[in-house]
């Protein structure tokens, strides 16, 4: 800026030549064409500005921005590019500068505008350079159109508010989710326990004055309520999974899982023959929690599934190409009707009767949301009294992210 | 063998009240059972305020059924206050609320509760969470065929 100055300076000054020999000689000898070529060649507008605010010189992008012609700028005072709302105080700022002159931009911090010939504003940035001269204190500002950036921030500005509004909103969504959980939990509950329990006091305490008919329907109305409590625990269970914040993946072994799974239907059920294929070493990366949780729901639900088959086989295993590997429950129970296929997935969806069948309904769902927080798919495969096959995707260990 | 101690039962819903009354009867447990209907009520009857001022020092009661969802004085409240106070920093308080959200757990347990215990929808199992309290000593007596008798 020094130099430049300085050569302007020089020209300004009426250069004669005389300050250095050789190629810096034959520069300034040159020195106003090559100063103006350079200034007209900028790609910022530039303007000099004298003591009484006049307009000494403007360049070609100067001209071609503010859309005045070049002797509608030269001799005018600077403010005439300034918008009215601005111009008092430019007067006043210009003289301040002029009193304390340096290197410095225009308005550090705010958004300047130049007004043009047609009343519209160019969003620009500022930068101002003195000049002493014979003629006394030129200034120099070069004026560069920031109206693109200042466009893309005030862009990213409004998409960063709604994003922020955005996030309030699901915040409070999910505020009120969980207090609608937590009232669920509460409120939904008391009832029931009231059906229930005053039906077993009244079982209990008057049973010998009911027949066979009044009994059987206090054991109706404590199996409701009581499929009832079960309906608002899965559907809590489910809200919770929705909930609760993923654990940092960890390597899990699925096939420790479902083995363990395995001899605890075995347990819970020791009359029953059921043949477990289960794939060794199945690794996946995932919140080990819930992931027990999807098998326990699919394993179970094969369990289920197959206890009217004199030969029950459930298998868990993977299978495709390395590019595709896609982890697999079969069964060979009571299957489904790929027609409803789309409905296995969804809250509270059954495609057997209570009575044929226990269940609420919740399990596939509680599966689905919980493969999907991982990043996963899951579908199934079936056929009525053919079996049912689950696949789902998980992130193998080791495998790129 | 001298008179037993009162158990204090914090519930607001006259049902479970009810029920939780039965529930001990049944099982000739025969503490007296005093009511509290809200926070306020438990507080004053532990700390001799209120209503009841002025009768002078009474023994703590032997253990205190505190649910959570309460009128005026929420339960973890009343736990907070129970465990700041000198005199009943070490009464057993069990939680006893149809909540099953950890974040209740966890405050519960934080607050110095010693056991925390569902309300269960299912009567049977209701029975047994009361069984279960650990205050077999006090409350409880059970005799070696699984039977259960008052003192």
């Amino acid at each position: 800026m020094d130099a430049f100055s300085r050569t302007e300076e020089q020209t300004l000054d009426g250069l004669d030549g005389e300050r250095g020999p050789g190629v810096a000689a034959s520069i300034l000898a040159h020195g106003e064409d090559l100063f103006r070529q350079l200034l007209e060649h900028a790609p910022d507008a530039i303007l000099i500005v004298d003591r009484a605010g006049e307009i000494v010189f403007a360049n070609a992008q100067a001209v071609g921005w503010f859309g005045y012609p070049m002797e509608e700028l030269l001799g005018r005072p600077v403010e005439f590019l300034v918008p009215d709302m601005h111009r008092p105080d430019h007067r006043r700022l210009r003289e301040q500068y002029q009193a304390e002159p340096r290197v410095r931009p225009m308005g550090a911090g705010l958004d300047l505008h130049v007004r043009r010939k047609d009343g519209s504003n160019l969003a620009v940035e500022i930068s101002l350079s003195p000049l002493e001269t014979a003629d006394g204190l030129l200034v120099t500002a070069i004026i560069r159109d920031v109206s693109e950036r200042r466009e893309a921030e005030t862009r990213i500005r409004e998409l960063n508010a709604r994003l922020e509004q955005r996030t309030a909103e699901l915040e409070a969504i999910n505020q009120e989710l969980e207090a609608f959980s937590y009232s669920v939990s509460h409120d939904l509950r008391a009832p029931l326990r009231a059906v229930d329990g005053f039906s077993q006091a009244l079982l209990e305490d008057y049973g010998g004055q009911l027949d066979a008919t009044a009994h059987d329907y206090l054991a109706r109305i404590r199996t409701g309520s009581q499929r009832m409590g079960r309906l608002i625990d899965d559907l809590l269970n489910l809200s919770r999974i929705v909930r609760t914040d993923l654990a940092p993946p960890q390597r899990v072994d699925l096939s420790d899982i479902a083995e363990g799974l395995a001899s605890e239907l075995r347990q819970r059920d020791p009359d029953r023959v059921v043949e477990f294929v289960i794939q060794p070493d199945l690794c996946v990366e995932g919140d080990s929690h819930l992931l027990q949780v999807a098998l326990e729901n699919l394993l179970g639900n094969a369990w289920k599934f197959t206890a009217r088959r004199a030969s029950a086989r459930i298998e868990f295993g993977v299978q495709g190409d390395a590019e595709n590997r896609v982890f697999f429950v079969r069964d060979n129970g009571a299957g489904f009707d790929m027609a409803y296929a789309g409905k296995l997935f969804g809250a509270f969806q059954r495609l057997h009767g209570t009575a044929e069948f226990p269940g609420t309904g919740i399990g596939l769902a509680t599966v689905k949301r919980i493969i999907a927080r991982h990043g996963g798919k899951v579908w199934a495969e079936g056929a009525v009294d053919e079996g049912a096959t689950v696949y789902f995707t998980l992130r193998e260990c080791g495998a790129a992210p | 063998m001298t008179a037993k101690r009162a158990i204090l039962l914090v519930e607001d819903n006259p049902d479970d009240e009810a029920l939780t009354l039965r529930a001990l009867r049944k099982h000739n447990i025969l503490n007296e059972v005093v009511v509290a209907r809200d926070g306020a009520e438990a507080l004053d009857y532990l700390f001799g305020t209120g209503p009841w001022s002025g009768q002078g020092a009474r023994p703590l009661p032997q253990v205190v059924l505190l649910d959570l969802k309460l009128p005026r004085i929420e339960g973890l409240e009343v736990l907070r206050r129970i465990r700041a106070d000198e005199h009943t920093r070490l009464l057993p308080v069990v939680i006893l609320t149809s909540s099953n959200e950890d974040k209740d757990r966890i405050d519960g347990y934080g607050l110095g509760a010693n056991s925390y215990v569902r309300k269960p929808i299912d009567f049977d199992q209701f029975v047994e969470a009361v069984r279960q309290l650990g205050l077999y000593w006090l409350v409880l007596n059970e005799h070696p065929d699984g039977s259960l008798h008052g003192i």
